[in-house]
């Protein structure tokens, strides 16, 4: 074992960590927003619904590689030709939209059906009665599994080294072929995520425990 | 005398849930000022008859006309008359995320356009009125049953509805909380409220009802007022329900 | 360069056979995830902390790590330790150890979601530990865990594609490989993702049969 070649290239993974929080920030961040419209648009009808749906089954149901293959060797076929690090982000920012859309949709759908009837029997309109009466109450359920999923993100971030995006893995990647210290470096790594993630996983539990015990 | 057009009006409407029948060709008027009591067996179909009347069930055939309105797919005509039949249901349904008085003050300042100070002080004159002004400030969980049903008709009344529907607003009640409720919607009777309540409790319908309509597989069997309709009545389905119920 | 009808008729084949590995690795991975995962909650749950301690490590280490940083542990690190494997063997266990850990978590609560009631009667029947978990608790525990435990099978799926990281020859691999060749990137990832979205339909549908089979005592008879 050659731990001397971890200390030395340390500052190097940290760099990579930066990339990692970076890239899972900005994911989390436009994923959530995109992920909240199209959660809401599932709730519609005709075209609005199907667009919704097609977008969420397809983003939910294939590997999220080759969304980032698609859209970063695939896409430039049709003329749209995006570096590596936007081409990343925009895979993964759907990826997330789409797992946000369904949360959404299932925070929403588990409120009793008697909440918007007795908001529509009141003369609120269905925009009113999901902004003052469902969105409200769907919010807080919204909140465990999204933070579920901003661990999973963040682990996720780590497939943007098969484009070679600059982040925690490619920069373990790049130390392991110079100095073929190949478990100790990825042994780090693996730590560095945990370091990482594991606090944003028991914040979650700590929250869904302590939501159990608050919803009436 | 000019003549009183009933303030509902419902023809020959029919409903079917996929390829289940349930509402057969009711017909029905309700006047200004009455209170129907609609009863019958489980599953006869008084909640969706109810609901139609604000649309919360969309009826498939015949007519069906509140306060000159007649409910059609335009839903500029179900909103209208939303805003002028309040309902309450059996499970209370209030917002459990907003306290007793926001629960009453949401849709007279998101619908009505008062403005809040109007809203609440109304809102405040109901909670005396439904005998809870201390818990305006309470959330829904922190109150009882009874209490929680008494807030949702304040609810439905701080919209100035012309109409109240009631679908089994005490089954869900534990029995000591039962009277507080129909003391209310006593109150609500005599004050000269159009009011349709589903309901089993035969006592408030003798005392209150101007008819009581039956209610079986779908169909009114028979509307009589509450002397003749317990004394009397005239159809055997009707006299196997009242000895079922009244014992 | 050829045309179009040609091109599929030479790339279709090689899709379709890294499709046919993608479903062998995520077959067996299936598998094996779920027996681990069997054994972790077990521990998880067992009367004895430390068992507990270090159940709860598993879950914990291997649900906070990205599985591609496992996968090139277990491929490129543990050779240095003297353990080889091939990116076929490599990745299975990387993967089936990482959904085990998912595993264990919606078994550990399809344990606790067993009523008391069930333990206690079995109980009084004078059925033995063993009985009563193999017999009453195993099973209804299993079956409250099926929907999730559906969802972690379909995450396996798409996760496998990982494995074509460390150069195994399946669908993703297959992908890249055609792309580079051709230069037919969007016919070729537009299959490819296809290709998966059939694999995970194929799996959705069995996981329904199985389910509702095996939920088919909770249906109510209609009145
Ligand atoms: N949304 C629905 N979808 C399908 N069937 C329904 C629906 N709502 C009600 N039904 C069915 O329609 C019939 C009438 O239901 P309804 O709720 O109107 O009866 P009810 O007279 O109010 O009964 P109860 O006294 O039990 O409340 C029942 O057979 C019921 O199962
Ligand atoms: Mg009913």
């Amino acid at each position: 074992m050659r731990w001397t070649v971890v200390a030395a290239n340390l500052p190097y993974l940290l760099e990579g960590l930066q990339g990692t929080v970076l890239l899972g920030l900005l994911v989390m961040a436009l994923g959530t927003v995109l992920g909240f419209v199209v959660g809401i648009a599932r709730l519609g009808r005709g075209a609005v619904y199907a667009a919704a749906t097609v977008f969420v089954e397809l983003f939910r149901d294939t590997p999220l590689i080759m969304q980032i293959f698609f859209i970063f060797f695939g896409l430039p076929a049709v003329g749209i030709r995006l570096n590596a690090f936007v081409a990343a982000s925009v895979a993964m920012t759907f990826f997330a939209a789409a797992n946000t859309a369904e949360i959404v949709r299932g925070a929403i759908q588990s409120l009793p059906r008697g909440q918007w009837e007795a908001a529509r029997s009141l003369g609120l309109s269905s925009p009113q009665t999901l902004r003052w009466v469902i969105l409200p109450q769907a919010l807080r359920r919204t909140l465990p599994p999204l933070m579920g999923l901003f661990t999973t993100l963040l682990k996720d971030t780590s497939l943007a080294a098969i484009v070679n995006v600059f982040e925690l893995t490619t920069a373990g990647r790049r130390v392991v072929e110079r100095t073929l210290a190949s478990f100790e470096i990825w042994l780090v790594v693996a730590a560095l995520y945990f370091l990482l993630c594991y606090p944003l996983s028991v914040a979650t539990q700590r929250l869904e425990r302590r939501l159990a015990a608050e919803v009436p | 005398m000019s003549r009183i057009d009933p303030i509902i009006l419902l023809q020959g409407v029919h409903k079917w849930f996929g390829r289940l029948h349930v509402l057969r060709g009711i017909d029905l008027e309700v006047w200004p000022g009455e209170v129907v009591v609609v009863c019958g067996p489980s599953g006869s179909g008084k909640s969706t008859l109810i609901r139609c009347i604000n649309r919360l069930e969309r009826h498939d055939r015949g007519r069906i006309v509140v306060d000159g309105i007649e409910l059609t797919d335009d839903l500029r005509h179900v909103d209208a008359v939303r805003r002028e039949v309040g309902m309450v249901f059996q499970q209370f349904n209030l917002f459990p995320h907003l306290t007793v008085l926001q629960n009453i003050t949401l849709a007279p300042v998101l619908v009505r356009k008062w403005p809040r100070e109007q809203a609440e002080r109304v809102a405040r004159e109901l909670l005396e009125r439904v005998g809870i002004p201390e818990k305006a400030d309470s959330y829904p969980s922190q109150l009882s049953g009874g209490q929680q049903q008494r807030v949702a008709i304040a609810r439905a009344l701080a919209m100035q509805p012309k109409i109240m529907l009631f679908d089994e607003p005490t089954s869900a009640l534990d029995p000591e909380m039962i009277q507080e409720v129909l003391d209310v919607m006593r109150d609500l009777a005599r004050r000269g409220m159009t009011m349709v309540v589903v309901t089993h409790e035969m006592g408030f319908a003798r005392e209150v009802a101007d008819r009581i309509v039956f209610l079986d597989e779908g169909a009114v069997v028979e509307v009589a007022p509450p002397e003749t309709f317990f004394t009397q009545p005239r159809h055997e389905r009707t006299r196997a329900f009242l000895s079922k119920i009244l014992r | 360069m050829a045309g179009p009808a040609q091109f599929w008729v030479d790339a279709l084949p090689t899709l379709l056979r890294g499709a046919l590995l993608t479903l062998q690795v995520s077959a067996l991975a299936i598998a094996l995830a779920a027996a681990v995962g069997v054994a972790v909650a077990a521990a998880r749950t067992a009367p004895l902390p430390p068992l507990r301690w270090l159940g709860a490590a598993y879950v914990e280490v291997f649900r906070n790590t990205p599985l591609l940083v496992q996968i090139f542990f277990v491929f490129f690190g543990l050779p240095r330790v003297g353990l080889r494997l091939s990116p076929f063997q490599s990745g299975l266990l990387a993967l089936s150890l990482y959904t085990a850990a998912y595993n264990a978590e919606v078994f550990r609560a399809g344990l606790e979601a067993v009523p008391r009631g069930l333990r206690e009667a079995a109980a009084a029947l004078g059925l033995s530990g063993w009985q009563r978990f193999r017999h009453v608790v195993l099973p209804v525990a299993v079956r409250i865990s099926l929907p999730a435990l559906g969802n972690n099978f379909v995450a396996l799926v798409k996760n496998s594609s990982l494995v074509s990281a460390i150069g195994m020859v399946e669908l993703t691999f297959v992908a890249r490989d055609l792309e580079a060749w051709t230069f037919r990137s969007f016919e070729v990832y537009g299959m490819a993702t296809l290709l998966y979205l059939a694999l995970v339909l194929l799996l959705v549908w069995a996981l329904r049969n199985v389910e509702s089979r095996a939920l088919a005592y909770l249906r109510v008879r209609d009145r």
